[in-house]
C-alpha cells in the first residue's frame, strides 16, 4: 500500500490534509478569519504565514474600518509576518481608498516575491500611479487594476504576462514607445479611452472583451494586425455599436480569426445587429454565439416593425453570417418578444447547429418557452435545452 | 446514445467494486485522463479511496448528471451533501482530490472555511479535533503579533 493510502486511514482531521488544500480552505475565507487561524496550532501558523494568495476584499476593508485599526498598518503587518512565496495579491474595495505610498510599499514587496497576480481595485479618487519597476516583474502572469494610470517607461515589457485586464484605466504613452507584451493571452478593457493609440505588441492575444471602451472600430480591423488573430471576442452593446461609427463596412479587408463572439448587455436595434452580422460575415471559422442578456431600447411598435423588416430583408447576409453556427448560448434569457424573434431567426439559418443554450434570468417561469420547440429548425438535430 | 453506453468498474482501497457509467465516472479528471490514455483495463483501482467515500462520491455524481433537475433542486441535494461530521468531509476532500473532480473538492473546502469563519480559535479545534500544540508564552505572543484578527 502507498504511503498516500496509509496516511489516508489514519489520520481523520482537518489539519492533516495536504498543505494546497489548507491554503485553498483559507483562501476560501475574508483574510481575518484565515489570520484567526494562525493560534490554532504549529501547522495552521505555518499554513497562514505561507498562505500563497492573500486577498484584502470588501469585507475585510469593512472589518478593518469596524475595529478602528489602518487598512495600510494591518496590510503591512501581514506582508511582513509571511514567509514563502506570494503568488497573488488583490485589494478590492469598492469605498476604502488607499495611499499611493502604500500600494508602492505593498508592490515593491510582493514584486520581490514572486508575485503572479496582482489586482488594484480601490476606490480612489485619484487614479493610482503605478510604480515602474511592476514593469519588469519577471514573475507577473495576472494583472487586474481599476482606477490606474500606466506611465510607459521607454519600450515597456511584461515578460510573462498573459492575462491584462482594465478598468477605468488610461495609458500615458511617450512618443513612439511600444507596450511588448509577448505572452499575453487575454487583454479586458472595461471604461477605457484612448487605449488605441498605445503600439501594443502581443502576438499570442486570443482573448479580448471590450466594455464600454469606444475607441475599437470596424477600420481598427482593417489595419490591426492584433485583432485578426483573435480568436475569442466580447463586446457590450455600446462597443458593438461604436464598431460602426465609421459606415458598417460591407465586408471587412481581413477575415478575422474569431471562434467565438459573445456580446453583453446588448440593446437590440438596427444598427448593433448590423455591426454583429459584419463581425460574423467575416468570421469564417465562428462556430460559437453567446448573448448575455437581451435589452430592449425602444419598445414602440416602429421601432419593433423597422428590425424586423431590416432581418427579414438583409435574410442573405444572416444566413451568410450563421452559416458555420454550432453552439448559441444565451444568458439572463427573459422570455420578450424580440429574444424568441432572435432565436427564431437562429434556429431558421444556422444549417450546422447542433445545440441552444438558454439560462433563464432568475426562477421565473416563462410561460410560451415551448413554443421555441416548434420553430423551423435549418438543423434538424439541434438541441435546446434551457436551464 | 444509449447502445453506446460503456460502463467503468472502479475498485476501492477496501477492494468493493463500483460499475458506473463511463459518462459519469470521467467527471473524475483522473479517470477522464485513464480513459482517454486507453489505460482502463478492466477494473480502475482507487488506492486512496474507501468505499464508504466513493459512494457519497457516486451519488454526486448521479445526482449532477441527472437531466431536467432545477438549480434550486440541486442547491438543496448540496446544502444536505456537506452536512456531515469533519472526518467525512476530510475523507471526501481527499478523495475529491485524488479524483481531481474540482466542483466536489472546492464545494468541501468551501464548507470547511465556512464552518471556521467567525468562530474563536477554541472553538475551531473543538469543532475539527485539533491539537494545540503552542506553550501559553509561544500562542500569547501569536496572538499579539495577529491582534487585528481578533477584535
Amino acid at each position: 500500500m502507498s504511503e498516500v493510502a496509509r496516511n489516508a486511514r489514519k489520520s481523520t482531521t482537518i489539519g492533516d490534509l495536504p498543505n494546497r488544500i489548507l491554503h485553498t480552505i483559507l483562501e476560501f475565507m475574508p483574510i481575518q478569519d484565515a489570520g484567526r487561524t494562525s493560534v490554532l496550532s504549529k501547522k495552521w501558523m505555518h499554513i497562514w504565514s505561507t498562505l500563497p494568495h492573500l486577498v484584502f476584499g470588501p469585507l475585510s476593508f469593512k472589518y478593518v474600518s469596524n475595529i478602528g485599526a489602518s487598512a495600510a498598518t494591518i496590510i503591512h503587518k501581514i506582508l511582513m509576518q509571511h514567509t514563502g512565496n506570494n503568488m497573488g495579491f488583490h485589494l478590492i474595495s469598492s469605498t476604502c481608498k488607499l495611499a499611493q505610498s502604500d500600494v508602492d510599499q505593498c508592490i515593491i514587496f510582493v514584486s520581490k516575491h514572486g508575485i503572479q497576480k496582482l489586482t488594484l481595485d480601490m476606490a480612489n479618487d485619484e487614479n493610482y500611479m503605478l510604480p515602474n519597476r511592476i514593469f519588469t516583474c519577471a514573475t507577473l502572469t495576472h494583472l487586474k487594476l481599476s482606477r490606474c494610470i500606466f506611465k510607459l517607461p521607454d519600450d515597456t515589457k511584461f515578460p510573462n504576462l498573459i492575462s491584462l485586464q482594465l478598468e477605468h484605466s488610461e495609458i500615458v504613452n511617450h512618443q513612439g514607445s511600444a507596450l511588448y507584451l509577448s505572452k499575453l493571452e487575454t487583454l479586458e478593457l472595461t471604461f477605457c479611452v484612448d487605449v488605441d493609440s498605445v503600439n501594443m505588441v502581443s502576438p499570442k492575444l486570443v482573448n479580448l472583451s471590450i466594455l464600454s471602451s469606444y475607441t475599437v472600430t470596424f477600420e481598427c480591423f482593417n489595419v490591426n494586425p492584433i485583432l485578426e488573430r483573435i480568436k475569442h471576442l466580447c463586446f457590450d452593446g455600446s462597443s458593438l455599436k461604436n464598431l460602426g461609427s465609421v459606415p458598417v463596412p460591407d465586408m471587412l479587408d481581413v477575415s478575422l480569426n474569431l471562434q467565438s463572439l459573445r456580446i453583453c448587455d446588448f440593446k437590440i436595434s438596427v444598427k448593433r445587429i448590423s455591426c454583429a452580422l459584419c463581425l460574423l460575415r467575416n468570421s469564417p471559422n465562428l462556430v460559437e454565439l453567446g448573448i448575455d442578456e437581451v435589452v430592449k431600447v425602444d419598445e414602440t411598435i416602429r421601432h419593433t416593425d423597422e428590425l424586423l423588416d431590416y432581418l427579414s430583408e438583409a435574410v442573405n447576409e444572416v444566413i451568410e453570417a450563421l452559416r458555420m453556427i454550432r453552439t448559441v448560448r444565451l444568458t439572463k434569457f427573459k422570455g420578450t418578444t424580440t429574444e424568441m424573434y432572435l432565436i427564431k431567426v437562429m434556429l431558421a439559418h444556422s444549417p450546422e447547429l447542433e445545440r441552444v443554450i438558454i439560462e433563464k434570468r432568475n426562477a421565473t417561469y416563462i410561460p410560451h418557452l415551448k413554443e421555441l420547440l416548434s420553430y423551423h429548425r435549418a438543423s434538424p438535430n439541434a438541441e435546446i435545452k434551457y436551464t | 446514445m444509449s447502445s453506446s453506453t460503456k460502463f467503468l468498474t472502479l475498485k476501492t482501497c477496501d477492494d468493493k467494486k463500483f460499475v458506473l457509467d463511463e459518462a459519469i465516472a470521467v467527471r473524475s479528471q483522473t479517470i477522464k485522463n485513464m480513459v482517454e490514455d486507453d489505460c482502463v483495463s478492466n477494473v480502475i483501482p482507487l488506492p486512496n479511496v474507501n468505499s464508504k467515500t466513493m459512494t457519497k462520491v457516486i451519488e454526486y455524481w448521479k445526482k449532477h448528471s441527472e437531466e431536467g433537475v432545477s438549480k434550486d433542486v440541486l442547491m438543496d441535494f448540496d446544502k444536505a451533501f456537506v452536512k456531515v461530521h469533519h472526518s467525512i468531509l476530510h475523507a471526501l476532500i481527499l478523495a475529491a482530490n485524488f479524483l481531481n473532480d474540482k466542483e466536489i473538492l472546492d464545494m468541501m473546502c468551501q464548507e470547511v472555511a465556512d464552518r471556521i469563519k467567525g468562530k474563536t480559535p477554541e472553538e475551531i479545534r473543538k469543532e475539527f479535533d485539533i491539537k494545540n500544540d503552542f506553550t501559553p508564552e509561544e500562542e500569547e505572543e501569536i496572538r499579539k503579533e495577529n491582534a487585528w484578527a481578533f477584535e
